[in-house]
C-alpha cells in the first residue's frame, strides 16, 4: 500500500483517520504544528484508491537535556491504521519510515512512544516486530485512567545508557490465561505489577549477562554438547 | 522621536512604576493582576489615556469580557491622547483579537506615523500583512524591520521570504546570499540544511533549473532531506529535457521509498511509451519485490492476458494469507468490463478450487480461507451492481463463522446497497457489540444510524469514545472538528425536513475551516523563534487552498442546496424545529449546560442568512465550488440553478455550456431539466442584447442532449 510523507493537504485526512481509530484526538492546530516543525517525520498510508487509511504523527521531543541523560530524540505522538486495512504490515512500515527520518534528518538518539498496558497486539508489534523495549510505566497516562508503557528504540545499540527498567514484557499468553493480570483500577496492584516487571527485567538481564559470559569462556569438550558450567 | 507627552498624561514616579509593573504582568499573561494594577493607576489618574487603553486590552483577555466596553475604553483613551503609540498599538491588538484585520492594520499604520521604527509594532504589522496576503506592504514592513535592526537573523530571512512570496526570486536569493556572508549558516545540521534547501527552492521556482542542479551539487554534503532533493532534481532534468537523467533520478527517489506511488507515477510519465513502462515495472519488481505498491501499479497498467496473469499473482497472497482488505484492493480492476470479467473469473475459480479441492492456487486452505473468498465475492457482486447476490455470499460467510465482526460489517454494507438502511444499522450495531473497545466499529455504526435517521442512537453510540457525559457529546464533536458527523447529521436532518438545522450543521464545517485558517496566525509569530522557511511556505500555500478538501466541498454543495430551498419555500415554512434529541429536551439541556458549555455554543454559533439566501450561497460557497470542483457536473448543476434564481442569465448560460462540455453530461436528465427551466425563466428577459443571445444559443444547446 502506498506510504508517503504527509503533506499539509493530508492533515485533514489524518485527523479523520485518527477520529475513526482512537479516542485520543487533536484539533487541526496540533497537526499543523507537527507539519511546520518536523515535516519529514509524519507519514500517511493510503489504500489503493487514494484514501488515507493510516498515519504516523511524529515529532522531535522538545524538552531535552543532554546532561540529564535526555538527548535529542523522536517521539510518536499518534499512530493508527484503520481496522479494515490491517494485516498488511502498514503500522510497522509507518513506524520504520518515521524512525529512519528521526535518525537521518534530525540525528535523534532514540525514538519513543506510549502504548496502553492492556493493548497486547500493539505491544507485540512494537516489541517483537519493531524491537522497541519498555523503559517505564506511566501510571494513569490515558484519559480513561489506563496506564501506559513508555517504549524506546535506540539507534545506537551498543550499550544501553538509559538502563532499561524492563526488557521484555510478557504479552498475550500470560495476560490471556489470567496468570498475570493488569489491574487497572487498583493503584497498589499496579505498583506491585510494576515491581514484578522490574524483577522480571532483572532476571532477564542476569540471564543475558550469564549467557554472554558463557559464550566468551573457552569451550570444554564434553561430548556432543558442552555441559553448562 | 516620540512626540512630547500632552498635559495631564504624565504620571508621577509611583504611578509610573505601577504602570510599568502592570505592563510586565500583561506580557506575562497575568491578566487579573494587570487589571488590578491598571485600576490603581486610574484611581489617581482617571484621564491617563494609556492606562485606559491598557484596561480595555487587559479586559479583552479575560473571559466574558464586554467587547463594546473594551472598545469604548480604547477610543476614549485615543480621544485624550491621540499621538500615543501605546494607544494605537492597543487599538490594533484589540481589532486583531476580534479578527478585524483591516482595521488593525490601519491602527498599526497610525502608530507607525508616531514612531516609524518601533520594532514591536512593525512585527505585529508584518504578521497581519502576511495573514491578509498583502505581499507588497509586507515586503516594505520587512525592509523597515531589517533597516531598524540589521543584527537580527530573522529580519534578514523574513525579508528574503517576503520578496520570494511576491515572486521576486532573484532579489530573495541576493538577500539570502548577503545574509549568509554576514551571518553564516545556522548552527544545527537540520537548520542549515533547511536554509540551503530553501535557497534551492527559490532557484527552482525562478525557473533556473540548471542553477538549481548546480546548487544541489554544491550543497550535497550539508543536505539532510534527500526525498525532496531527488524529487526536485528529477523535475529539473525533466524540464531541461534530460530524459535519461530524470529517469535515473526518479529511480534514486524510489529507492528511498518503494511504496510511494507518486514517485512511480512521475517516473512512468517521463518514460511515456507503454511498452517501456511495462519493462520498467518489471525492473522495479525485481529491485523491490516486497513493494505492494509497485506490484499493484503494474497490474493496473497491464491489459488482456498480461492483466490476467498479474492480477492472479496480486490476488494470490491475499487469498492464501486471508487478508480482509482484498475487496477494496481490487477496486481499480473494475474500470473496464473486460477487466471486471477477468477478475470475476479468477475469483469464482478460486472459490471453486477451495470448495472442491480445499486448496487455493495449490496451497492448502485453512478454516478461514473460504470466508475471506466469500467476502471478496460479496464485494465483487456489489461492484457489479448485484447486491442481492452479494447478500448471499455474506450470509454464507456468517453461517460459516458467526463470531467474526468483519462479516457483520460486510453484511451491513450489503444491506445498505440493497437500500435496507434500518437493517443495515442493526447489523452495524451487531458488529460494534462484538468489540466495544474498537472505535472504528463504533463510528461505522454511528454513521449507519445517522443514515437511517436515528440521530439519538447515533449520539449515544458516538458518545462512548468521548469519555464525557452524554449531554456533552455535541461539544466534543465541535471541539474535535468531527466534520464527517456534522455532515451526516446535517443530511439526516435534511431528510427529516428540518432545513434550518440541517444548514446550520453544514455551516459548522465552514466555521471549522475558518478556525483552521486562523490557526496559521500562531505560526506567523512562532516562525521567528523557529525558522523553517520551507515548512512555513508550505503552511501558507496550504491555507490558500485548504477548501479544496472534500469535507469543505461536500458541505458547500449542501449549503447551496439548502439556501436554494430557503429561497423557494420562504423563512416561515423552513423554520420547523426538531429536537436534536441528545436524550434531553431543550429545557432540560439548558439546566445541564454549564457556563463553559454555553460559551462553547456561542463560540460555534452559525447564522442562517434569511434575508439574502442566494447571495449567501453564491459567496463564498458556490464561488469556492466553481474554483475547486468546477469540472464536476454536480457543481455546474447547482451553479445553473443558483444563477437562474439570481437572475443572472449570462452566468447561467456560461454554466450550461461548461456543464455540456463535461463527460456524460449530454445524457444527464437533471441537466436537461435545469437547462430547459433556465431558458423558460429568461424567455422574457428585458435586455434586448441578452435576449437575442439566448435565442440564438437555445436551439444549439438543446440539440446537444441525447436524453
Amino acid at each position: 500500500m502506498p506510504v508517503k510523507r504527509a503533506k499539509f493537504s493530508d492533515l485533514l485526512d489524518m485527523q479523520h483517520c485518527n477520529l475513526n481509530c482512537l479516542p485520543e484526538n487533536y484539533g487541526m492546530k496540533y497537526y499543523l504544528y507537527h507539519a511546520v516543525c518536523w515535516r519529514q517525520l509524519s507519514y500517511v498510508n493510503q489504500d489503493f484508491n487514494g484514501k488515507v487509511n493510516g498515519y504516523v504523527l511524529a515529532k522531535m521531543e522538545e524538552d531535552t537535556n543532554e546532561e540529564e541523560g535526555i538527548p535529542e530524540h523522536g517521539h510518536i505522538t499518534s499512530l493508527s491504521v484503520l481496522r479494515t486495512a490491517r494485516q498488511l504490515g502498514s503500522a510497522a512500515r509507518l513506524v520504520k519510515c518515521a524512525r529512519q527520518k528521526v535518525e537521518d534528518v534530525f540525528d535523534g538518539k532514540y525514538l519513543s512512544l506510549h502504548v496502553r498496558c492492556s493493548n497486547a497486539a500493539a505491544i507485540k508489534l512494537y516489541q517483537e516486530k519493531l524491537e522497541f523495549k519498555v523503559h517505564e510505566i506511566d501510571l494513569a497516562y490515558y484519559g480513561d485512567g489506563e496506564d501506559a508503557f513508555q517504549m524506546k528504540w535506540l539507534f545506537d545499540k551498543a550499550g544501553d545508557p538509559f538502563g532499561a527498567t524492563i526488557v521484555q514484557v510478557p504479552t498475550t499468553p500470560e495476560i490471556k490465561t489470567g496468570k498475570i493480570e493488569w489491574p487497572s483500577t487498583n493503584v497498589d496492584g499496579r505498583i506491585k505489577y510494576h515491581e514484578h516487571l522490574k524483577r522480571l527485567a532483572q532476571q532477564q538481564r542476569e540471564a543475558a549477562a550469564k549467557k554472554q559470559q558463557e559464550d566468551a569462556a573457552p569451550k570444554r569438550s564434553h561430548g556432543r554438547r558442552g555441559r553448562k558450567s | 522621536m516620540p512626540p512630547k507627552v500632552p498635559p495631564g498624561q504624565e504620571l508621577n514616579r509611583e504611578d509610573d512604576s505601577t504602570f510599568k509593573n502592570m505592563m510586565k504582568n500583561y506580557e506575562a499573561k497575568q491578566y487579573k493582576k494587570a487589571l488590578k494594577l491598571v485600576d490603581q493607576v486610574l484611581k489617581n489618574n482617571p484621564n491617563h489615556a494609556e492606562s485606559l487603553a491598557m484596561k480595555g486590552l487587559v479586559q479583552s483577555n479575560l473571559p466574558n469580557y464586554n467587547k463594546t466596553e473594551a472598545y469604548d475604553l480604547v477610543k476614549l483613551a485615543l480621544s485624550k491622547h491621540l499621538k500615543s503609540l501605546i494607544c494605537w498599538h492597543v487599538y490594533g491588538l484589540l481589532h486583531r483579537s476580534n479578527q478585524n484585520y483591516t482595521e488593525a492594520i490601519k491602527c498599526y499604520k497610525q502608530a507607525l506615523k508616531i514612531e516609524d521604527n518601533n520594532v514591536a509594532i512593525l512585527r505585529d504589522l508584518a504578521m497581519l500583512q502576511t495573514h491578509m496576503r498583502d505581499l507588497a506592504s509586507l515586503t516594505e514592513t520587512r525592509q523597515k524591520l531589517l533597516e531598524t535592526k540589521a543584527s537580527s537573523k530573522v529580519n534578514w530571512q523574513m525579508f528574503a521570504f517576503a520578496h520570494h512570496l511576491q515572486g521576486n526570486h532573484d532579489t530573495a536569493l541576493a538577500i539570502l546570499d548577503t545574509y549568509e556572508k554576514i551571518m553564516g549558516l545556522p548552527d544545527t545540521k537540520y537548520d542549515a540544511s533547511e536554509f540551503l534547501l530553501y535557497r534551492i527552492l527559490i532557484k527552482f521556482e525562478s525557473g533556473d533549473y540548471e542553477g538549481t542542479l548546480k546548487l544541489f551539487n554544491l550543497y550535497r554534503n550539508q543536505i539532510v532531506d534527500w526525498d525532496y532533493t531527488w524529487l526536485t532534481c528529477a523535475e529539473c532534468y525533466e524540464k531541461l529535457g534530460m530524459k535519461e537523467k530524470a529517469i535515473e533520478t526518479y529511480m534514486k527517489l524510489i529507492d528511498l521509498n518503494a511504496e510511494d506511488n507518486e514517485s512511480i507515477d512521475a517516473l512512468m510519465l517521463v518514460i511515456a511509451d507503454p511498452d517501456k513502462i511495462s519493462a520498467q515495472y518489471k525492473k522495479l519488481r525485481e529491485l523491490y519485490p516486497k513493494s505492494q505498491t509497485i506490484q499493484k501499479m503494474e497490474v493496473d497498467h497491464s491489459t488482456g492476458d498480461e492483466f490476467r496473469e498479474l492480477a492472479t499473482a496480486f490476488i494470490k497472497p491475499y487469498i492464501v494469507k486471508g487478508i480482509p482488505s482484498l475487496g477494496s484492493a481490487v477496486k481499480s480492476f473494475y474500470q473496464t468490463p473486460e477487466k471486471s470479467e477477468i477478475i470475476g473469473a479468477i475469483l469464482h475459480g478460486v472459490e471453486k478450487e477451495a470448495l472442491d479441492k480445499e486448496t487455493v492456487f495449490g496451497v492448502p486452505t485453512d478454516k478461514m480461507t473460504i470466508v475471506w473468498i466469500w467476502t471478496v465475492l460479496a464485494h465483487h457482486h456489489m461492484r457489479l451492481g448485484a447486491p442481492d447476490t452479494a447478500a448471499e455470499y455474506a450470509e454464507k460467510a456468517i453461517e460459516h463463522t458467526p463470531t467474526l465482526d468483519a462479516l457483520y460489517s460486510l453484511k451491513a454494507k450489503v444491506l445498505k446497497k440493497q437500500g435496507k438502511l434500518e437493517e443495515a444499522a442493526d447489523m452495524a450495531d451487531t458488529a460494534r457489540k462484538m468489540d466495544l473497545a474498537d472505535r472504528f466499529l463504533n463510528t461505522e455504526c454511528a454513521k449507519y444510524m445517522l443514515r437511517c435517521n436515528k440521530f439519538e442512537e447515533a449520539a449515544k453510540i458516538f458518545n462512548v469514545f468521548t469519555y464525557k457525559p452524554l449531554h456533552e457529546t455535541w461539544s466534543n464533536i465541535l471541539d474535535m472538528q468531527v466534520m464527517w458527523y456534522e455532515t451526516e447529521l446535517g443530511d439526516c436532518l435534511y431528510r427529516l425536513g428540518d432545513i434550518e438545522n440541517s444548514l446550520k450543521k453544514y455551516l459548522l464545517i465552514d466555521h471549522h475551516f475558518k478556525d483552521i485558517n486562523e490557526d496559521q496566525f500562531y505560526f506567523h509569530h512562532y516562525i521567528s523563534h523557529r525558522h523553517n522557511p520551507r515548512s512555513y511556505l508550505g503552511l501558507l500555500r496550504f491555507m490558500d487552498t485548504a477548501k479544496n478538501h472534500r469535507f469543505y466541498c461536500n458541505a458547500a454543495k449542501r449549503v447551496v442546496r439548502c439556501y436554494l430551498d430557503i429561497h423557494k419555500l420562504g423563512k416561515e415554512e423552513v423554520q420547523k424545529r426538531i429536537d436534536e434529541g441528545f436524550q434531553h429536551s431543550d429545557a432540560e439541556r439548558e439546566k445541564l449546560l454549564t457556563k463553559e458549555q454555553r460559551e462553547k455554543d456561542k463560540e460555534f454559533e452559525v447564522t442562517v442568512n434569511y434575508d439574502e439566501p442566494l447571495q449567501a450561497a453564491s459567496k463564498p460557497f458556490l464561488a469556492e465550488l466553481l474554483k475547486y470542483r468546477g469540472t464536476e457536473l454536480d457543481t455546474q448543476l447547482l451553479a445553473i440553478e443558483l444563477h437562474t434564481a439570481m437572475n443572472k442569465p449570462v452566468r447561467a448560460l456560461q454554466n450550461v455550456k461548461q456543464a455540456l462540455s463535461l463527460p456524460g453530461a449530454s445524457s444527464s436528465a437533471e441537466l436537461k431539466r435545469l437547462t430547459v427551466a433556465f431558458f423558460e425563466a429568461v424567455a422574457s428577459v428585458e435586455n434586448q442584447v441578452i435576449g437575442d443571445l439566448l435565442k440564438t444559443e437555445k436551439d444549439a444547446i438543446l440539440s446537444k442532449f441525447t436524453c
